[in-house]
């Protein structure tokens, strides 16, 4: 037992899978928006950097939200069965389309339980949180599929 | 007269997006790839162009599939569902001996399972894109209108569209990005 406990022992801390903390978009590099944001300001600021979805966060940086290109073109398809303009999206705030039941993980949580995460609930990205659901990063389907190639490489 | 004040009512109350047709909005540079290439390509494309999924063509532009960086991952979470099974196991059984008393003190890896890692990272890397890709994706043709693209996207969930002409041949792409920039645009020019 003591043998194999040593055997173990030397193993510990050689795993090569990485951790969120790892490959997470840490705070300071994530755009965020507010509850109140106009949509017309989530649209371009998606459009100019180039992002599909971005956390949404209160006063306190604590996440409670997500909103996503699908949830803006769903709203593009919902103006067009009801026939209004444009106009009608311009108006709309964050926190009338945003995704309110979200999945959040651990920085210390592993490659594996993020691709888990994210196949079964079938999100783009996975918002790294402390226990108070504050914001420390982002895990990205791009994310994991760079810790997966850097693994193969 | 009143239909054409009815039919200038029915334009205004309409976005221009939706006014648009495909052919205005797709991608043209569309990067593809064919059936027999290696997963490891499709990743480094994904990973070093920075998009997350393409059309698979064969010989002639038929497209016959599409990848994506979902895809990749999937394979990956099938390959490695062997690995979390065993790590959870190997936990509880030192927990369960009190050789490491403390709960969140988890053990990674054991030898057993570091050749498993390995195998699965070749086997990843050894894949053909014809083993994971989606066959027979849903296309649009470069005349429709773009309420269309914006319904299939809603309707089935996907990122992209690949675009084909009347003899069905790949021509481009369209994503939910440029539907995205376009309404960006048609915000901007107000």
């Amino acid at each position: 037992m003591l043998i194999s406990s040593i055997a173990l022992l030397e193993i510990w801390g050689r795993s090569s899978l990485p951790l969120a903390e790892n490959i997470m978009v840490k705070r300071d590099r994530i755009i965020t928006f507010n509850p109140n944001d106009d949509i017309s300001y989530v649209i371009q600021t998606l459009s100019k950097k180039n992002i599909s979805g971005a956390p949404v966060v209160d006063l306190e940086d604590k996440i409670i939200g997500i909103v996503s290109e699908l949830d803006i073109i769903e709203l593009v398809k919902k103006s067009e069965i009801e026939n209004r303009g444009i106009e009608f999206i311009e108006k709309m705030k964050v926190s009338e389309i945003m995704m309110k039941d979200i999945i959040t993980a651990s920085p210390k949580a592993t490659l594996t339980d993020l691709v888990s995460y994210m196949s079964k609930k079938d999100v783009n990205r996975i918002p790294i949180v402390d226990k108070h659901k504050k914001l420390l990063g982002l895990v990205t389907r791009d994310d994991l599929l760079r810790g997966i190639y850097n693994q193969i490489e | 007269m009143i239909i054409v004040t009815f039919i200038i009512e029915v334009y205004r109350s309409k976005s221009e997006l939706t006014l648009k047709l495909v052919k205005d909005l797709m991608n043209v540079n569309v990067i593809s790839f064919r059936q027999s290439e290696k997963i490891s390509k499709v990743a480094e494309t994904f990973v070093k162009l920075g998009i997350s999924g393409a059309p698979v063509i064969d010989n002639y532009n038929n497209i016959v599939g599409i990848i994506s960086e979902r895809d990749i991952i999937e394979l990956f979470k099938s390959k490695s569902s062997i690995l979390g099974k065993t790590e959870d196991l190997l936990a509880e059984t030192l927990q369960f001996f009190h050789i490491y008393p403390i709960a969140s003190l988890k053990f990674r890896r054991t030898m057993k399972e570091l050749n498993q890692e390995e195998k699965l990272w070749k086997e990843i890397e050894s894949g053909k894109i014809e083993d994971v890709m989606t066959a027979k994706p849903l296309t649009i043709s470069e005349d429709e209108s773009i309420e269309k693209v914006i319904e299939l996207i809603v309707k089935n969930g996907v990122n992209r569209v690949p675009v084909v002409n009347k003899e069905k041949k790949l021509v481009g792409i369209v994503t939910r990005a440029d539907i995205i920039d376009s309404i960006a645009r048609d915000l901007g020019e107000k």
